[in-house]
């Protein structure tokens, strides 16, 4: 639908990003969408991993989300919750899809797959044991803890986007942000 | 490390360890796949590769910019603050058409311009400018590359004062419509076009022209 443009994001009060402008033109533009995927590639890919999918299945699932967005790039509309978010709700489900396909692969194997992150062996130790711990603890906390500190500190969303992508209102989510916090800080306590 | 951990050690800890990379061999692979992708649209809506080419250019072009200071300019006045109609649109590719001057022979797509600045949807301020802008650019380049190829030097000369004026253009000089980036590519453009290095020409050709969107003596 035509309306849901540039020009109908307009209408709606939003003023649209950068990254709307790019999909209201991916629609019939090839170029745009691979610079909307030039940009999220690594957000879609680190809130996969920050789920507990190994590389391996966190780069299937950031293909098929991408995939997934490229054929429904006719709805997203622009004006609403974001490009971003728009994008991490595809990649949620993938995951979800993913998830129930497949065995889950997380903790120290996900950890033992880190890549090198440092510019010396000793960084890089850190680096891997820094990983192994966050998801340890984040493996003991509820779904939506884990889902909400995914998406907010692996794929950087806000968490007015968070709100969008998990379905819940600004003033939920932002409570249950801090209480993910809160409970993975207790976790961490009582890991010893 | 994990007994005492304050609220900013705890989120400077989930930023570092949830920050793992992707690899540029993954990143590769799924780009393969998504290019690869596209004759699976839903509704086989791809427009002819001209009108794809066209919205390549003005997909950069309507680019607000933001890389420097997060400054969303549409916000203020841009193009989405001020729709325009077709009349507007119209008297916007005719001024552009007669402020930017063709190579001798050469014609304006009119009919494509206006298809795709008058579309229903996109119609905004500048973008029949940004459209004819586009064109003019594409008909300079076919001409420099043409002269080029042929060692005419006249001609060569007479591409390049306006390959050179490029960076002045509204789709490229004003930052509501081109990002920085753009800005670098293009300066590479004419550095390369003074040096007789007709590489970065035919990118830019590659990137933003096609045939169907010049209309040669």
């Amino acid at each position: 639908m035509e309306d849901l443009t540039i020009l109908g994001a307009a209408r709606t009060g939003a003023v649209p990003d950068e990254d709307e402008l790019l999909a209201v033109r991916a629609r019939t533009d090839n170029a745009s969408f691979g610079l909307l995927y030039e940009r999220h590639a690594l957000a879609i890919f680190r809130y996969l991993r920050a789920r507990g999918a190994g590389e391996d299945q966190a780069e299937e699932l950031t293909a098929v989300a991408f995939e997934r967005a490229l054929i429904r790039i006719d709805r997203f509309q622009p004006g609403r919750s974001g490009f971003r978010a728009w994008l991490l709700s595809i990649a949620r489900n993938a995951w979800v899809d993913g998830h129930r396909r497949s065995a889950r692969d997380t903790g120290l194997a996900a950890a033992e797959a880190l890549p090198a992150l440092g510019p010396s062996p000793e960084a890089m130790a850190i680096a891997a044991e820094e990983r192994a711990l966050v998801m340890r603890l984040l493996a003991r906390l509820p779904e939506p803890a884990q889902d909400a500190l995914a998406l907010r500190y692996a794929a950087g969303l806000t968490s007015r986007e968070i709100a969008h992508v998990i379905g819940k209102s600004d003033d939920a989510t932002k409570k249950l942000l801090s209480r993910s916090l809160a409970s993975l800080r207790e976790a961490a306590r009582h890991d010893r | 490390m994990t007994a005492e951990l304050e609220p900013r050690d705890l989120d400077d800890l989930l930023s570092r360890a949830l920050a793992v990379d992707l690899t540029a061999d993954a990143r590769s692979r799924i780009r393969a796949r998504l290019d690869a992708a596209p004759a699976a649209r839903a509704g086989g809506r791809r427009r002819p590769r001209t009108r794809t080419i066209v919205a390549l250019g003005l997909a950069a072009a309507l680019l607000v910019a933001g890389t420097a200071t997060g400054v969303h300019y549409l916000g203020e006045w841009g193009p989405v603050d001020h729709p325009a109609t077709v009349a507007e649109i119209e008297a916007e590719i005719t001024a552009a058409m007669a402020d930017n001057g063709l190579p001798p022979g050469y014609s304006y797509p009119v009919a494509q311009i206006r298809a795709a600045a008058e579309m229903e949807g996109g119609r905004a301020q500048h973008v029949g400018t940004l459209n004819v802008q586009q064109h003019y650019m594409c008909a300079w380049t076919d001409y420099w590359l043409a002269a080029t190829s042929a060692a005419d030097e006249s001609h060569v000369a007479a591409a390049l004062s306006r390959i050179e004026a490029f960076p002045k253009l509204m789709l490229i000089g004003d930052p509501r419509f081109a990002m920085d980036s753009i800005r670098d590519e293009i300066a590479q453009v004419v550095a390369g076009a003074k040096a007789g290095d007709a590489a970065p020409v035919q990118e830019l050709w590659g990137a933003a022209c096609s045939d169907a969107m010049v209309i040669r003596p």
